[in-house]
Parts: structure tokens; sequence; C-alpha cells
């Protein structure tokens, strides 16, 4: 059995919307996570335990619970439990942009340990306020040790998007899902599959590679 | 410390040793015997009663796996069956690894550039299609389906047959279910998610059993149905017209009429 390159091509239209909706799916669920990661991982360094509690608590049962199990939970378990029925697309956008928002808490907490304890104590000293400081002194050091992460983090989620296919947000995996039941081809398609994934997600790295380094010379100078 | 790591590190080893051990043998008596053919392997996926599904006593049987097991035998092999997810079954067809399908599955055109389709044993007048909607907002024919959102699982014969009649329903959504489960239509129709739900009336028969029937209606499309077929692998081309031909022995005789019979087909 041979690799179909003519059927591959005849199915490309089709693969390459997949493939935007995977980007879009990613790109989303990125922005969710940096946000909502960002507001937990500070809320992480608070002073009260039960802050902390929550967030404990919040982050045990993302990062213990299996992506794909949440993203069924999104999509047919929140309409019977809340009455919020949300279309596959964002279903699968909230759910991986929440799962994400747990680890990348993680990162932002590590990047604000990073920024040395004296460059908010000068802040203090010259007035600054709390979220101040938080904006203008430590946001700006601590991004540069969690960019990195947070492009590692992208590419990432690029491939569990492919975990939306499951309620059939019409992403990569899903459009060749859809190809292979009518043609039975999967060897042809999950090959293109592959490659295209790889694709996109060598592509990225390059793109991070590139903005990291411009982040590094600025930093020199 | 070190003892804890050491301790972690044992367990992965033999977890990998253990898998590398079992993987072995399954490999190498597959190809082995697959060489010589003196069994024949069937590929089957046990969620589509009464075709190919797991009775209470834990043993898979089902009209298509039975059928395989009776052209196996009329071809003097050992039948050995393999059940799978539906994802795996058709990538292990193609690759040789299971020499043919036995599990309800529609032959179509397109298909057939891929794999082979042996004669069909289940016909399209013999399992009709049905649109199973809410008692409370039934469905009663298939003009009925416009401006609704219909579930099919994706790559079933309803999902070919709504995909033609698309044009000619006007707004009609198609909800393609991908899991591979015929009861995700079920959780479709319970989630308020589709309005109705097209599939074949022989598979969802059992589903309606075990739910309460009086919760939905169930109407039948005469002129659409859908057929099976046993499933070929490409690398075993000279199967085909052995096995087309202990099939039409079988209808001869009549054990096919007896196994349609048993699994409650006509």
């Amino acid at each position: 059995m041979s690799i179909d390159i003519a059927y591959i091509l005849e199915s490309m239209p089709h693969l390459i919307f997949g493939a935007w909706v995977s980007i879009a799916i990613a790109g989303m669920s990125c922005l969710i996570g940096i946000i909502l990661g960002t507001i937990i991982g500070f809320a992480s360094t608070s002073n009260t335990i039960f802050i902390r509690l929550v967030i404990l608590l919040y982050t045990t049962i993302i990062r213990g619970t299996p992506m794909l199990i949440q993203i069924l939970f999104m999509y047919y378990a929140l309409p019977q439990i809340a009455g919020i029925s949300l279309s596959a697309f964002w279903a699968a956008v909230i759910a991986i942009g929440i799962n994400s928002s747990a680890y990348i808490s993680a990162t932002v907490r590590s990047g604000i340990n990073a920024v040395p304890i004296g460059q908010k104590e000068a802040a203090q000293v010259l007035g600054f306020s709390r979220l101040q400081t938080i904006i203008h002194i430590i946001i700006p050091q601590a991004l540069k040790v969690i960019f990195p992460s947070l492009g590692n983090e992208f590419i990432t989620l690029i491939k569990d998007s492919s975990l939306a296919s499951i309620i059939g947000a019409p992403e990569l995996t899903r459009q060749a899902g859809f190809i292979m039941s009518r043609s039975f081809d999967y060897l042809s398609i999950y090959t293109a599959v592959a490659v295209m994934y790889l694709v996109l997600t060598s592509a990225l790295s390059l793109v991070l590679f590139f903005v990291e380094r411009r982040m590094n010379e600025y930093a020199d100078h | 410390m070190k003892k804890l790591l050491l301790l972690i590190l044992l367990f992965f080893f033999s977890m990998f040793f253990f898998y590398k051990i079992r993987q072995c043998s399954w490999q190498s008596c597959s190809v082995r015997e697959n060489r010589e053919l003196r069994t024949l392997i069937i590929g089957t996926n046990t969620e589509y009663e009464p075709f190919s599904y797991v009775d209470e006593c834990g043993v898979i049987t089902g009209l298509d796996v039975e059928l395989a097991y009776a052209v196996a035998r009329k071809l003097g092999l050992k039948p050995q069956i393999e059940n799978m997810s539906f994802n795996a079954l058709v990538p292990a067809l193609q690759t040789g690894r299971v020499q043919v399908i036995a599990a309800g599955i529609t032959p179509t055109k397109d298909r057939a550039r891929y794999v082979d389709f042996a004669t069909s044993h289940v016909l399209v007048n013999e399992n009709p299609l049905v649109i199973v909607s809410p008692a409370s907002k039934p469905i009663t024919s298939l003009d009925a389906l416009a401006g609704k959102t219909i579930a099919v699982n994706l790559g079933y014969a309803s999902d070919y047959a709504m995909t033609n009649l698309e044009c000619t329903i006007p707004s009609m959504t198609i909800m393609r279910l991908g899991s591979g489960y015929i009861n995700e239509g079920f959780m479709a129709l319970n989630s308020g998610r589709a309005d109705g739900f097209v599939a074949a009336y022989i598979a969802v028969k059992p589903l309606l059993k075990q739910a309460h029937e009086s919760e939905y209606h169930v109407e039948k499309i005469s002129q659409l149905g859908e057929s099976s077929a046993l499933v070929i692998s490409p690398h075993y081309k000279d199967l085909t017209e052995h096995i087309n031909q202990a099939i039409e022995e079988l209808e001869v005789d009549g054990t096919l009429e007896a196994l349609k019979k048993q699994f409650g087909i006509i």
C-alpha cells in the first residue's frame, strides 16, 4: 500500500481549512491561557492563604484530569448542568484555554520569582503602588524569563487542538477524519496530516527563535 | 532518595520489558501465520450491535462476525478475531495486519479505490434508515427535516444519505458525530444539540430497547437504507474471489438466512 499523492492534493483544500481552524483554536485558547494564567500566577504569590488554597484546588483539578474529558464536559455536560450551550469551536477554545491557564500560571509564578526581590523593594521605596509595581517593574522583567515557555505552550496547544475533533470542531484532525470516512485511505491522509502539523509547529518554532533573539539583543544593550 | 529513584527506574524498565515481550509474541505469531495463511485474521469493532458486539457472556458475536467465521470455515482457515477502535481498524487493514473487517461496513465507490469489498450480505431494502426524534417534538417525514439540526454518525450510510439530501432539503444542518459510537446520536438528542438522529433501523433497535422507547419517535424512511459487506485487505486481493464464493455458498445453503434471522435482520 503506497501513499496516494494525487488524493492528498485533491483533499488539500479541506485540510488547509482545518489547519486554519487549528491555528485559531490554539491562538485563542493560548490568549485565554495567558490572561487567566497571569492572573492566577500573580494570585498564587499572594499572602492570603485562602486565595492560595483556591488556586491550588483549581490547578490540581485542571492538571489532574485529561484535556479530552474537559472538552467533552464543556460540550455535553455544561448545557445540561448550567444551560450554557457553546458551539463546538468555542467549547474547545474555552476548555483548552482553561487547561492551558493552569500550566501557564506555574510558568508565570516562576517568572515572578526570578525577578530579584530588590526590584520590588526599590519600587516600593520610590512610591509605586502594588499594581504599578506589577505592570512597570515585574512583568517586563518576568516576561523575558517566561517568553520561551509561553512559546512552547503555544506549540503544544497546536497539537492539543486535535482533541477538539472529538466534539466536531472542524480543525485539521477532524477534517482528516471526514475525508478518511469517505475514502478509507487512512495511510495517505494520516501522513499528510502529520506533515502539516510538523510544518505548523516548525514554522512557529522558527518565528519564536527569532523573536527570542531580538529580545535578548535588546536586553544586552 | 537514590533508592527511590532506582525503584522508579526499575518500575519503568519492567513496564517496558513487559510491553516488549507482549508485543513480540503477538507480532511474531500474526506475521508467521499470515504468511502460511492458516488463519483468517478478522478485524472488528464491537460497537455496532447486531452486526458486531460483545454478548452477555463477553463473547464477540454479531451477524458480520459470525458470517466471517462461517467464511473462514468454508475456506479451511482458523478464524482469529481482533477487536479494535474503528479508526485503527482501517489502517490495520491497509497495512495487512488484519485481512478482513467484519463490522457492518457500507461499501461505496470511493472506498473501493483503496480497499476491496465482498458481495454485500445485507441489502439496502433489508436495513432501512430511520429518523429518531424526541417524542415531544417528533419529526414525521423527510420534508420535516427542513430547518432542523440532524445528527448522523460520520461515515455511516445515514451520513451519505443526508449529505446527498442537503441540497434538496432547505436549511437542514448536518451534525456529524465522530466518536464511532452509535449511541452518541442519543447523547446529541438528549443534550438538545440535535433535533433528530438519522441511523440504520437495525442498529438503533437495541439502543431503543435500553432507553425508554416511549421517549422517542421513530420514523422509517423507506427509500433509504444501509447495506453492509465484509472488507478485504488490499494485501490479500486474491482472498476476495474465495470469500465471495464462500458467501454465495452460504447463501445457497441457507446459512446466511439463518444468521440474519438469529440477529433479527429479517
